[in-house]
């Protein structure tokens, strides 16, 4: 009785210690919140953090590519440089670098790469048999701008990825054409997700862009 | 048993206390973690824990309450947020959303814009919170403030400084302004709505805990002071230069300087009109002449003038920056477009008139000779005549007044004047039945040895140019992260959808022109064809 009440004792207290001191197994994309794994069976991190929504930078997304629907060559290792700060809160992952949009006609290899939204088919314990999204922007007016069509989303089955390249996002919205971001905007996708138990999830991304709609 | 009991507290205690004093969890940088944490008060309560320590207070910003309130200005102290704003029970709402210890306020904020056409910017805005955290006191709060710049850099100093309190009102808070000010390197006039704001809120209660919150926003500084000078066109050069220029690539009608003091981008919304034929060129011919007589040389020359005008309209704009690097825009008549304003830049602007689609293009006539004749009288020295001249019923030297030239060989139209034939005009001895013609004066010499020709030379000459008239500009400077269609609303116009103005006016209204090369002639006529010498 005496020794498991005193294991307990010591585990709360490592466990708090923890989450004082930061120490435990910290994940490169995890925010403050979730930087301790759940000892117990029950994964208590935020759903948008369990579906490991990455941003990735890749070349140019031609149109060729999106009908072949050739997924990013993604690694799931290491962070990139677009997802630095990245937050994950409940239902909402926060990206608050501002991204630069695509421009083809940079003279930056970097400046021309495609962003990619991108996440794995099982990362919430089962394949999603279905996914979409709506995108709106909330200007520095404070004026919400709605997407009037629907995102185009993609799977490959054979790295077994969901993405959506960011292009597509704008395209998506009529009202963006010719539009300069510029970082003052948010914006924010709404991503649907039925799972294949035919439960549904909602999650929103929220980012910012700074560029010329190409 | 009880030795383990007594050991747990213990190790609460001190883990609570880690907790609460280093920053547990914090969500902070490592810069601010640098930060020495305020000194606790000397004599703090101790144990003194309430209920709800153990709870929400491990959540504070879900239930910090704060919100974002503009000054009283009906009267109140404009120093104080408006005291009639009640406060939310938590923290999240559609701006505001709170989670653990982050407040996300997602409304874009703009700092007090005395100058801002929109009447919302006009106030001062506070970061205010209610001075209990589940019904225990605040006895101090102090804040750090830094921003994350579109560059992702951070900016700015990482100053410690003391919040606001109103006791009367029960509540503490910031006042955003205050957070630009006395900053060297980032003052009110560069915060940009492309930065994003942290502010680390560290809060001590009465209890003694500290607790730590992040706020993040956006807000934007006020517009410049209006900065666009007026600087003098190009004057115009001499007369066949100058139409020719004004014909083929327009004239710079106004220079002017934008200004940007700040160090953030701008954008400017631009478009001239020039309503129909109200901005020409006016260009003046010159062109000699003569007055033959029958029996005399002819006379003259005289100067004779004759004008032509072609339609205008301000469709250019050269866009000059420092660097001297130039873009060229063209646009159509009353057309809006934009040029990017940088930070801390100066454009120069150059307003050039072209000829309009509808100006006709019309060329100088060619310069051309003709011949004079004319015929002495004889003198007659002996009663008798062999061979008279003949006579005809004006014997007298009649003046007949000619107007030169028959403008041969180009494309214009023959002007009104009937064509001049000499052979009409100077009655010359000449044998029954010949013609005669310019060359007249030689067939008939033969018969008439006083015969005598002068070719006069009849040249059209360019001797005035002038572009007059009126045109209007309107220059809007605007956030960049204003739409086309806010930037561009005429607010003249009454809309159900007529959105609140967000540009401000750095130069609108009529704009007469004159620029002329040589003063024009008083008196002339109106040229065959009017329009415009390419």
């Amino acid at each position: 009785m005496g020794n498991q009440l005193q294991a307990r004792t010591w585990f709360t207290l490592s466990v708090a210690l923890c989450q004082s001191f930061g120490c435990g197994n910290a994940r490169p994309l995890v925010s403050s919140q979730s930087q301790v794994d759940q000892p117990t069976g029950l994964d208590e991190r935020p759903l948008s953090l369990k579906l490991k929504i990455r941003i990735i930078g890749e070349a140019r997304y031609s149109a060729e590519r999106a009908r072949e629907k050739v997924p990013p060559k993604v690694s799931l290792k290491h962070p990139t440089a677009f997802e630095k700060g990245v937050k994950y809160s409940k239902e909402v992952v926060s990206f608050p670098k501002v991204l630069d949009l695509p421009d083809p006609a940079s003279a930056d290899p970097d400046r021309r790469k495609e962003l990619f939204f991108v996440w794995p088919d099982a990362s919430l314990g089962q394949k999603l048999a279905h996914a979409t999204a709506t995108h709106r922007f909330l200007n520095g007016h404070n004026q919400w701008i709605k997407g009037t069509k629907p995102i185009l989303i993609t799977y490959d089955a054979v790295s077994q990825i969901w993405f959506i390249p960011i292009s597509e996002v704008f395209r998506s919205c009529t009202s963006c054409e010719s539009f300069q971001f510029t970082g003052a905007e948010t914006q924010l996708i709404s991503l649907h997700l039925k799972l294949a138990d035919g439960s549904d999830v909602s999650i929103k991304i929220k980012f910012r862009v700074k560029g010329k709609v190409s | 048993v009880r030795r383990v009991n007594i050991h747990i507290i213990i190790m609460s205690s001190l883990v609570f206390n880690l907790m609460f004093l280093d920053g547990c969890g914090s969500s902070r940088n490592d810069e601010l973690a640098s930060v020495p944490v305020k000194s606790a008060p000397s004599e703090k309560p101790k144990s003194k824990k309430t209920k709800s320590s153990k709870g929400d207070l491990g959540r504070p910003a879900e239930i910090l309450g704060l919100k974002v309130i503009a000054e009283d200005l009906g009267g109140g102290n404009s120093n104080l947020p408006d005291p009639k704003v009640k406060f939310p029970k938590k923290t999240s709402s559609e701006s505001i959303t709170a989670e653990g210890k982050d407040v996300h306020i997602h409304e874009k904020l703009f700092l007090r814009d005395p100058n801002s056409p929109s009447s919302e910017h006009h106030k001062n805005l506070f970061l205010v919170w209610p001075d209990q955290l589940q019904k225990v006191k605040i006895t101090a709060a102090d804040y750090s403030h830094r921003v994350l710049n579109e560059k992702n850099e951070w900016v700015g100093n990482f100053e410690r400084r003391q919040a606001w309190q109103d006791p009367e009102n029960h509540r503490w808070f910031i006042p955003i302004s205050e957070l630009y000010k006395n900053s060297k390197d980032y003052g009110e006039m560069d915060v940009s709505l492309a930065d994003t704001q942290f502010i680390y809120l560290d809060l001590t209660l009465e209890n003694g805990q500290s607790l730590k919150i992040q706020i993040q926003f956006q807000v934007v500084g006020p517009f410049p002071a209006a900065q666009i000078n007026y600087v003098d066109f190009d004057p115009a050069t001499a007369a066949p230069q100058f139409v020719k220029t004004v014909s083929q690539t327009g004239w710079i009608v106004r220079r002017e300087k934008v200004v940007n003091p700040t160090s953030r981008s701008f954008q400017l919304w631009l478009r001239a009109n020039t309503a129909p034929h109200s901005l020409n060129l006016d260009t003046y011919l010159k062109y000699p002449s003569y007055v033959l007589h029958r029996h005399s040389p002819p006379t003259g020359p005289k100067s004779n003038y004759e004008y032509s005008r072609g339609e205008m309209e301000v469709t250019h704009i050269d866009v000059i920056h420092e660097d001297g690097a130039k873009d060229s825009v063209d646009f159509k008549n009353n057309e809006w477009f934009s040029i990017v304003l940088n930070p801390n830049e100066t454009l120069k602007l150059e307003w050039r008139a072209q000829p309009s689609n509808r100006a006709r293009s019309c060329s100088v006539p060619q310069s051309h000779g003709i011949q004079a004749t004319w015929q002495r009288k004889p003198v007659q020295t002996t009663p008798v005549q062999t061979t008279p001249v003949q006579t005809t019923p004006e014997t007298r030297p009649t003046r007949v007044p000619v107007v030169l030239p028959l403008p041969g060989g180009t494309s214009i139209v023959v002007q009104s004047q009937s064509p001049f034939r000499l052979a009409d005009l100077i009655p010359i001895v000449a044998p029954s039945g010949s013609n005669s013609t310019y060359n007249s004066a030689s067939n008939s010499a033969p018969r008439t040895p006083k015969v005598k020709t002068r070719t006069l030379q009849i040249g059209w000459n360019l001797t005035s140019g002038r572009v007059s008239g009126a045109w209007s500009r309107e220059i809007r400077l605007v956030h960049p992260f204003t739409s086309k269609e806010d930037a561009t609303w005429d607010h003249t116009r009454e809309s159900v959808d007529r959105p609140s103005i967000q540009y401000f006016i750095l130069g609108q209204g009529s704009l007469p022109t004159d620029i002329h090369s040589s003063p024009a002639p008083a008196r002339a006529k109106a040229f065959n064809c009017q329009g415009i010498f390419p």
